[in-house]
Order: C-alpha cells, then sequence, then structure tokens
C-alpha cells in the first residue's frame, strides 16, 4: 500500500516564539558548518597562493584574481578531466538505473527457488571492501584489454547491488493490482515492466541516478588504477596527482577542486525534488 | 503456451522462474566476472606471498592469517578501525536524527536548507579531504582561527596523534550527515501523524511522544542507516589517503589503508588479501549480528 | 495474443543481440587501427613524476628528442610522487608495465631483484665522469639498472632577510647543529607563527629522506654493511631523533604540525620561513619569491653529510621497446643534455662534464644558490641499496613521526623501529 503522508511537521501556530527563534538559530548554525569549508574553498580559489597561507582568514579574498582558474584551465586538463568524468558517470548512471531495474523486478514480484538465497548473496556484495577486489578485478582488465579505457572504468560499474536493492523495495511498493490489470489484458512480463511499471518509477529513479552519478564521479582508487594516460584522467584524479606535485600552486588546487564540484552539485540541486518523494516511497523506512 | 496462472503449481520449472532467471543472467554473469572472480582470486591470493613483481606468487598456507594475529600494526588498525565506526556511526545516528528532526519543522526556507545540508554529500572525498586539511591546519586553518578569534587555543587536530582520528571523524560526519538526514526525514514523514493527535490528546508531551512513537516507528529507518553507515565507514580510504597517509605515526591507520600500505609499500600483497578478508569477515559477521539485534524488519 | 507477443520479445532480443554485436565490431575495428598505426613508429611510454614547470621542460626536451630521432615517439604521462610507485606494481602485475619508469629518489633494489626493470649497462653508455654518488643506488649484482635523469641532493636554505631582520650577519651560516638550532631560534617569532626551521615529517619517504641526511652527519647509518639487518638504533640515531624532535618540542624552532616538504618550500613566499632543507628541483619556486635567500651544505655534527636522491630512468623488463627505449637514456646522459636540463630545472647534473659544461655554468651564474648543491656532493649519500630498503624507508619515517608528533621517547621509538625493520629485511631478502 501506498504509505499516506498524513504526517505534518511541527505547526507553527502552536509553537512558542523563543522556540522558533531556537530553531532558525540550530539551522543558521548548520548552514553555517556545512557551508563554510565551501566558502573558504571558493574563496581561496580567487586568491593568489601567498594570500592563502596568510595568518589571518579572509572569507573575501582582498584582491580577488582570476589567474588561478585561467591557470587551472590552460595549463591542466581540467576541461578533459571533467568530460571524462562526465562521460563515466553518465553512462554508468543509465547503465545502473537500467540493470536495477531489470535486475530487481524478479525480486520483487516473481516467486521462484533460491530468490531469497540469491538477493541476499547479491546484497552481501556490497560488504566486500573494494580494495580486496581492485587488483585482481584490475587484472582482469588486463586480459579483457580494458586497461585505460572507458570500458574498463565503465564495465566493472554498470551494476550496483544497491540500486537493486533501492529497486526492489520500490517496486514492491507499487500496487499488484496495476499488473495484474495488464497481465489479464495479455501483456507479457516484459511488457508489463517496461510499459506499465516503469513510468512509475520515476522517483525512485531520481534517487538513484543522484547515488549512482555521485558515486561514480567522485571515485577514486578505481579510476587511479586503470587510467594510465592523461587523456583518459577523471577530475578526481587530477586532483588528487595535483595534491602531491603542485601543492605549492595552491590556488590553483582550489579553483580545480571548485570547479570538479560544480557538476554533481548541478545534477542534486536539479534532481532534488524527487529525491526525498523517492526514499520515502523506496519503503526504507518499514 | 503455458497458461502462467496454471503452471505455477504444477512444475517449479515454470514460466516465471524462467523469466526470472533470465532477467537475473546479466546481473548474474556480471556479479560472478567482477565480484566473484576477484574475491576469490583474492582469497586464493592470501595463501599466498607475493610482491607484485614475479608473475607467479609462491604458496605460504595459513602463514599470512598467523602473521596477522601477531602483527602489532594490525591489531592497532583494527582497534583504530573500531574506534572510527563506532565514532562516525554514533555521529551520524545522534546529528542526522537531530537535523532531520530540525528539517521536519515548518518553517520558512526549509526546502532551502535541505538541498544545502545534501551537499556535502555530492561533494568527492578527495576535494574533502583536500579542504579539511587546510580547515584543520594548526596555525592557518579556519577552525583555529576561529577558535583563537574566541581566545582558545585549539587542538593539533591532524598533527596531534590522540586526536588525528577524531579529526578524520568529524570530516566524514560533516560530509554524511546530511545524506542520513535525508534518509531520517523520509522515515519521520512516514509516520502517520493521527499517532500524534491521538497521543497528544492523551496528554503526553513532546519528548513523551519523541519517546514511544517517533523512535520505535523509525526503527527500520534505524537498521538501514547503521547498516549503511558501517559499510560507509569503511570507506574512509579516501581520506585517509588524502589527509594523514595513516600518520601521525601511524595512529589513522585503519585497516583499508594498512591493506592498501602492505600491498603497495611493502609489497606484500598476499599478506594485504588476508588482510582484505579479514576485514571482509568482521563487516560480514558484524551486518549479521545487527540484523539480529534489530530483527530482519528491513525485508518488508 | 501470446504468439504476437512471442514474436515481440524475439525481435527485441535480436535487436539487442545486435547491438551487442555492431559495438563489439567497432571496438574490435578501433583497436586494430590503433595498432597498426603503432606498428609504423616506435612507441615508448614513459611515466614521470615530474610536475608544474619541470614537466614542461621535460615536454621540449621530448619534442627536442623527437627531432634528433624521429623513428621513437615518447609519451610522456606524469603522476604523483606517492601515486606512481602503487600504480607501477599494479601495472607490472597485470603485464601492462610502462616502457620506461621514471624511479622516485631511488631505484628500489627489489625491482631490480626481482626483474622488473632490466641493466641498462649493455644499452647505455654513462659518461666516464658520472657522479659516483648514484652507484650505490643503481647498481646491484655489478650491473647498473637506473639511467641517472638528475642527481639531487638536500641543502639548507636560508632566507637571508629573515636572519637580518633577526639580528644575524647573512653572510655567516650555521656549521654546525648548535649553530642551526641557534639562528633558527633567533628567527623563530612563534607568536607570529614564523619558525626557523621547516622540516617535512609526513610518512613517506621525503621524511626519511630528512632523517637520513641528519644521520649521515651523526655518523650513522640505516643498514648494516651487508644489508640484512637495521643499523639506525644507535647513539648516532639517538642523536639525531633528539635533534629533530627538539625542534619542534623543546628548542622550538618548528612548528607542531605535520606537513610535506613541498609544503614547506611553497610556504617560502609568506616570509615567515627562516630555513629549509632543500632540493635544488625546487630552486626556481624559492627564487620565483623574489625573497633574498642564501643556500650552504648542511650543518655537521661529526662529520659533514647529506642525503643524495636524484631522479632515474628505469626500463621495465616488460617493454616490448627496450632499444628505443635505451636510445632516449643514452640521448639523455650526453653531457649537453644534462647540463642544459640540470641548469633549466636546478637539479645536479649527472656528470663532471656536465656540471663543467659551459652552458650549466650559464645557468649556474644565475643561480644565486646553486653552488652550495655542487659543493655538498662529496658528502652526499643516498639510501644503502639493498633489498627491502623501501620497507625500511616507511618504518624510518613512522618512527620519526613517532617521536616529534608523537609522544615517543627517541630510544623507545628506534628499538621498536628497528625491530620491524629486521623483521621487514629478513623477509624481503627471504628469495
Amino acid at each position: 500500500m501506498t504509505k499516506s503522508t498524513l504526517h505534518t511537521p511541527g505547526r507553527l501556530d502552536e509553537r512558542p516564539w523563543p522556540a522558533t527563534v531556537l530553531l532558525y538559530a540550530l539551522l543558521l548554525l548548520c548552514t553555517v558548518i556545512t557551508l563554510l569549508p565551501f566558502a573558504w574553498m571558493l574563496s581561496s580559489s580567487f586568491k593568489p597562493t601567498v594570500e592563502i597561507f596568510s595568518g589571518t582568514a579572509q572569507l573575501i579574498p582582498a584582491n580577488p584574481i582570476l589567474d588561478n582558474y585561467i591557470n587551472a584551465v590552460t595549463r591542466q586538463p581540467v576541461a578533459r578531466a571533467i568530460f571524462n568524468s562526465i562521460l563515466v558517470a553518465g553512462i554508468e548512471t543509465f547503465a545502473v538505473v537500467v540493470t536495477s531495474v531489470f535486475t530487481a523486478y524478479p525480486f520483487a514480484r516473481l516467486r521462484f527457488p533460491g530468490r531469497d538465497i540469491l538477493f541476499m548473496l547479491i546484497l552481501g556484495t556490497m560488504m566486500i571492501p573494494s580494495q580486496v577486489t581492485m587488483i585482481p578485478t584490475f587484472i582482469l582488465m588486463k586480459w579483457f584489454g580494458w586497461i585505460d579505457s572507458y570500458q574498463g572504468l565503465i564495465v566493472p560499474r554498470i551494476m550496483a547491488p544497491l540500486g537493486i536493492f533501492l529497486m526492489r523495495q520500490f517496486l514492491q511498493s507499487l500496487p499488484k493490482e496495476l499488473e495484474e490489470a495488464a497481465r489479464i489484458d495479455g501483456c507479457s512480463r516484459l511488457t508489463t515492466l517496461t510499459h506499465v511499471l516503469l513510468p512509475l518509477t520515476g522517483p525512485a529513479v531520481a534517487t538513484l541516478a543522484i547515488f549512482t552519478f555521485t558515486a561514480s564521479w567522485n571515485e577514486f582508487f578505481w579510476p587511479l588504477l586503470v587510467v594510465q594516460s592523461t587523456e583518459m584522467w577523471t577530475i578526481q584524479l587530477l586532483i588528487a596527482q595535483l595534491k602531491a606535485a603542485e601543492v605549492t600552486d595552491w590556488g590553483m588546487v582550489m579553483a580545480i577542486v571548485s570547479l570538479s564540484v560544480l557538476p554533481t552539485v548541478l545534477i542534486y540541486v536539479v534532481l532534488q525534488r524527487y529525491f526525498v518523494k523517492g526514499i520515502a516511497m523506496s519503503g526504507l523506512k518499514g | 503456451m503455458t497458461n502462467p496462472m496454471a503452471g505455477r503449481s504444477i512444475h517449479w520449472w515454470n514460466e516465471e522462474t524462467r523469466f526470472a532467471w533470465a532477467a537475473l543472467t546479466p546481473a548474474l554473469l556480471f556479479f560472478a566476472t567482477f565480484v566473484g572472480f576477484p574475491f576469490g582470486y583474492s582469497f586464493y591470493l592470501s595463501f599466498h606471498d607475493w610482491n607484485m613483481m614475479v608473475p607467479t606468487p609462491t604458496w605460504v598456507g595459513l602463514e599470512n592469517y598467523t602473521a596477522l594475529m601477531a602483527d602489532a600494526e594490525f591489531t592497532k588498525s583494527l582497534v583504530q578501525t573500531a574506534l572510527f565506526t563506532i565514532g562516525i556511526t554514533a555521529c551520524i545516528v545522534v546529528f542526522s536524527l537531530a537535523m532531520a528532526l530540525l528539517l521536519d519543522q515548518k518553517l520558512r526556507w526549509i526546502k532551502l536548507y535541505r538541498t544545502i545540508f545534501y551537499l556535502p554529500a555530492v561533494t568527492s572525498l578527495v576535494a574533502i579531504g583536500i579542504v579539511w586539511v587546510w580547515m584543520f591546519d594548526p596555525q592557518h586553518g579556519l577552525i583555529n582561527q576561529g577558535l583563537r578569534g574566541i581566545g582558545v587555543e585549539g587542538p593539533l587536530w591532524l598533527a596531534d596523534t590522540r586526536i588525528a582520528l577524531l579529526s578524520l571523524i568529524l570530516t566524514a560526519a560533516w560530509r554524511n550527515v546530511g545524506y542520513f538526514a535525508t534518509i531520517f526525514l523520509a522515515g519521520l514523514q512516514g509516520i502517520d501523524n493521527t499517532y500524534y493527535e491521538a497521543a497528544r490528546i492523551d496528554g503526553a508531551g513532546a519528548w513523551d511522544r519523541f519517546r514511544r512513537i517517533t523512535l520505535p516507528l523509525l526503527k527500520p529507518t534505524f537498521v538501514f542507516v547503521v547498516v549503511m553507515s558501517v559499510i560507509l565507514s569503511f570507506q574512509v580510504f579516501a581520506l585517509v589517503y588524502v589527509m594523514t597517509s595513516g600518520g601521525p605515526a601511524g595512529s589513522t591507520s585503519v585497516l583499508v589503508f594498512y591493506l592498501y600500505q602492505q600491498a603497495f609499500t611493502y609489497f606484500r600483497m598476499g599478506y594485504a588479501s588476508a588482510v582484505g578478508y579479514v576485514l571482509f569477515l568482521i563487516i560480514f559477521v558484524l551486518t549479521l549480528l545487527q540484523f539480529k539485534a534489530f530483527g530482519k524488519t528491513v525485508e518488508a | 495474443m501470446n504468439e504476437r507477443n512471442a514474436l515481440h520479445k524475439i525481435d527485441r532480443r535480436q535487436l539487442l543481440k545486435a547491438a551487442a554485436a555492431a559495438s563489439g565490431v567497432v571496438a574490435g575495428s578501433t583497436l586494430a587501427s590503433r595498432s597498426f598505426a603503432q606498428a609504423r613508429k616506435r612507441t615508448v611510454n614513459i611515466w614521470v613524476h615530474f610536475g608544474g614547470a619541470n614537466l614542461d621542460i621535460l615536454n621540449r626536451y621530448v619534442a627536442e628528442f623527437h627531432q634528433a630521432q624521429p623513428d621513437i615517439e615518447i609519451k610522456i604521462t606524469a603522476y604523483g610522487p606517492s601515486e606512481i610507485l602503487p600504480k607501477y606494481l599494479a601495472a607490472v602485475a597485470a603485464g601492462a608495465a610502462p616502457d620506461i619508469f621514471h624511479a622516485p629518489g631511488y631505484v628500489p633494489p627489489d625491482l631490480a631483484i626481482n626483474k622488473v626493470i632490466v641493466p641498462v649497462d649493455d644499452m647505455v653508455k654513462l659518461d666516464p665522469t658520472s657522479l659516483k654518488n648514484f652507484d650505490a643506488i643503481t647498481v646491484y649484482g655489478g650491473r647498473r639498472y637506473g639511467v641517472p635523469v638528475n642527481g639531487g641532493l638536500g641543502a639548507m636554505c636560508y632566507n637571508a632577510e629573515l636572519m637580518e631582520k633577526a639580528g644575524l650577519d647573512s653572510n655567516k651560516l650555521p656549521d654546525t647543529w648548535d649553530d642551526l638550532i641557534n639562528v633558527a631560534g633567533k628567527m623563530t617569532i612563534a607568536a607570529d607563527n614564523q619558525w626557523g626551521l621547516l622540516l617535512g615529517n609526513q610518512a613517506g619517504f621525503a621524511t626519511a629522506q630528512n632523517f637520513w641526511a641528519f644521520m649521515v652527519a651523526a655518523g650513522g647509518d640505516l643498514v648494516t654493511p651487508d644489508g640484512k639487518a637495521s643499523a639506525f638504533n644507535s647513539e648516532a640515531g639517538v642523536d639525531t631523533l633528539n635533534f629533530l624532535s627538539d625542534a619542534v618540542n623543546k628548542t622550538r624552532i618548528s612548528p607542531k604540525k605535520m606537513y610535506t616538504d613541498v609544503q614547506a618550500w611553497g610556504e617560502w613566499a609568506t616570509r615567515k620561513v627562516g630555513s629549509v632543507l632543500l632540493y635544488p628541483v625546487w630552486t626556481a619556486q624559492i627564487l620565483n619569491t623574489k625573497i633574498r635567500s642564501v643556500a650552504a651544505p648542511p650543518p655537521r655534527r661529526k662529520q659533514r653529510g647529506a642525503h643524495f636522491a636524484g631522479n632515474y630512468w628505469t626500463i621495465s623488463s616488460q617493454s616490448k621497446n627496450k632499444e628505443a627505449a635505451g636510445q632516449f637514456c643514452q640521448w639523455w646522459v650526453q653531457p649537453v643534455i644534462s647540463g642544459r636540463w640540470a641548469g633549466e630545472t636546478g637539479a645536479i647534473p649527472n656528470s663532471q662534464a656536465a656540471i663543467d659544461h659551459p652552458l650549466f655554468k650559464q645557468f649556474l651564474a644565475k643561480n644565486p644558490l646553486g653552488q652550495a648543491f655542487l659543493d655538498t656532493i662529496p658528502y652526499a649519500r643516498p639510501f644503502p641499496g639493498v633489498v627491502g630498503i623501501p620497507a625500511v624507508i616507511q618504518i624510518v619515517s613512522e618512527m620519526v613521526q613517532q617521536v616529534v608528533l608523537g609522544s615517543e621517547a627517541p630510544r623507545d621509538a628506534l628499538a621498536k623501529a628497528a625491530t620491524r625493520a629486521d623483521a621487514e629485511l629478513k623477509r624481503a631478502q627471504r628469495t
């Protein structure tokens, strides 16, 4: 059954005004704590490196300069790295969403031998720390000839247990009647899935898309292993390499870091409307 | 063609099962190749000594595992990992729930706040690590400068062997609280208001309502948050790698980092695989225990 | 209805199969065409850990090499110094190693013993006046495994302006450790975040270098002459650790925080750093700040000592183009190239011939810090070239952290580290 969200947050008229003031103060405090590092990161990106090292913290740069961004874009393959990250994250997100829906459906709606064990096994793979499997997977990539390629970056990540889990929860929360009606009308299982259930998965898809895009965008260790040539670097790799080699040019590093944060923030801001709905409907709460 | 309704009770290999297995075959292939094989190969490696330079590993049987038990550095890593996991999970549960309660209020611009608080979760760990190393700098960092502003001499954070781990916990908490707050929020918003109405009519105060209605009804959410938090806590590798390299003096060496070091600095890939296995077993057992403790309420 | 649906299903499956086949064909043909193109020219893949200005200079030299030898194509990929060795190992394990690996700071003997890299003496003839300092860290079992890109060593660099502000004569640079403590102390104003001495202390190779630099001066050693056991748990070791620890905790000439040498050199521009242990490739960084700086060999303790580092080309045994790689290395060690490269990057040339080369001398004349590094060459020793030294280096760096940032007493830290180092040496040399 769909959960009825009859829950209304604390009603305004019931709250004494000191409480309201306190709540707003808390919100403000949380906002400051959350945004301060971002603010510092942005402001440093507009300062010359010497100023960043100076003893006093100035959030607003005294003489803002664009040099760091210019240096970043001309001296480092920033555009290419961002392009690579977008390509990889985009394809991965699409793949994970599609495979999660198709893989979750049998677990959500069908009965077959081995169903529960298989589901537990798939979920269980989430418990394997990635460092354990990285080298063997890398050797696998060599056998396939996928080192230093987009396939190498993407294919080992085209399915995600978390995605399967989320989709299963979500599909289970949809009313059975819809499917039954479609079956009675003579639709095959596949058609039911694609034409009846899939259109309803909006919120869950948005949720999964945000998770997956973010995880893929932020992935660091696997690209470090698989990527060999500069043209294939993702933005995280670029930042990590800079940390060691260019620490003396902190301004430029901060500029690149700032640029690297943008895409995921944008995706989240665009999709976040569906996000809370998605979590709610995925039955995580019971 | 078989009638889908009738086939079910006669023979287990029916249309439903066929469809299910057909739909699952790609997934099975994928997991077998990219999870099963590496996992198995890694297990195989854990019984060998391999410096990654010679073409064939050398069989050493259980030597890696026995060495593990006697290794003081491993034990230190294990303890530090436990501290980190407990610390981060506690922080997340407490702060995320508090933030969710805060976000659940009817206040102006609440949707904007929700968006803001989620921002750290979409930022890469590498970027966060770099920025927070600066925040924690005892001389130039924002945190100590702020403390100096109110007349307090801040600690050495990442340079202090006793506080470095705590600094990592704070960084990881800063990153994840928003994400888990959204999950708690969804849980809170699914609680039927009529429960609260009834309780209010009965004269229950805010704290009572929280304790007797909110907490129990949030149990499935708690389970999810705790399980995910424990699993995520093992991803602290990127933070350690970027911020401390296991230091100072090994005080932030957590198991995943210790594993990495053993493989790539000490050239002990076999031993690292054994460490990885032990780590997996620990996560596995922990997850099982959590499910037992909370009851399997997630499998609705 | 069912038949129609069945047909519908088949169509879809066929479509998927066709799509898979098509993408396979496309992928295959791209791979084929790429390898065909590569067959015409010999490609040499080089992994380096240069960054910033030095990487730009390297690319210029590569372009020059392309002019000299048009049938060889060099492809450079740059990684951070702490990422390059793990990446290389992973690549070796998977059979995908680059042709040339730019070994950071020294050539790990483990790579040579395990036949990951090949001896280069057949392919590359070094200049007869090559610096002898390279030998200990490139020659194993009588064969040379590393071609010097350039030499390097740690010398002291002082901020002359700060010295004068503190009432010191910037022409009289510290000669002994006590002098250094004295001078650095006068340049320290803790309340203003100004520190007399900055020595990186993050766990890893660089911190071990700093320890080794002072250890040599204290008359100590890292390992026994036969390389089978550690030797740093000695009075010289105690002396060195005391110096490093006191700098932060007692004499307070260094800040108590965790940082790398690179960060320290980056902070030079703030005019709040009195002195650092500098490596010549970072000279440009220092000079760019336009702060009046002077350099001198590291101060004495029992003797003069310094750490000799450098960069080395090594050729992977998995390389399919060893000859071409060798040709590049041979081109590189010519005095004219080495002298010019060292001059431009601020490094130490490979050979006396390169040092004497007019091109290097030109750069030296414009570099106020350069002579001090050359003066230190006779006293500089590289890490001992024994199998297992990478592990010892890591252990030593952690030991330094334990004493400087932790609260471990030097003698205890030395004893514990020695036990660990002995175990690692034994294990590494087992085969």
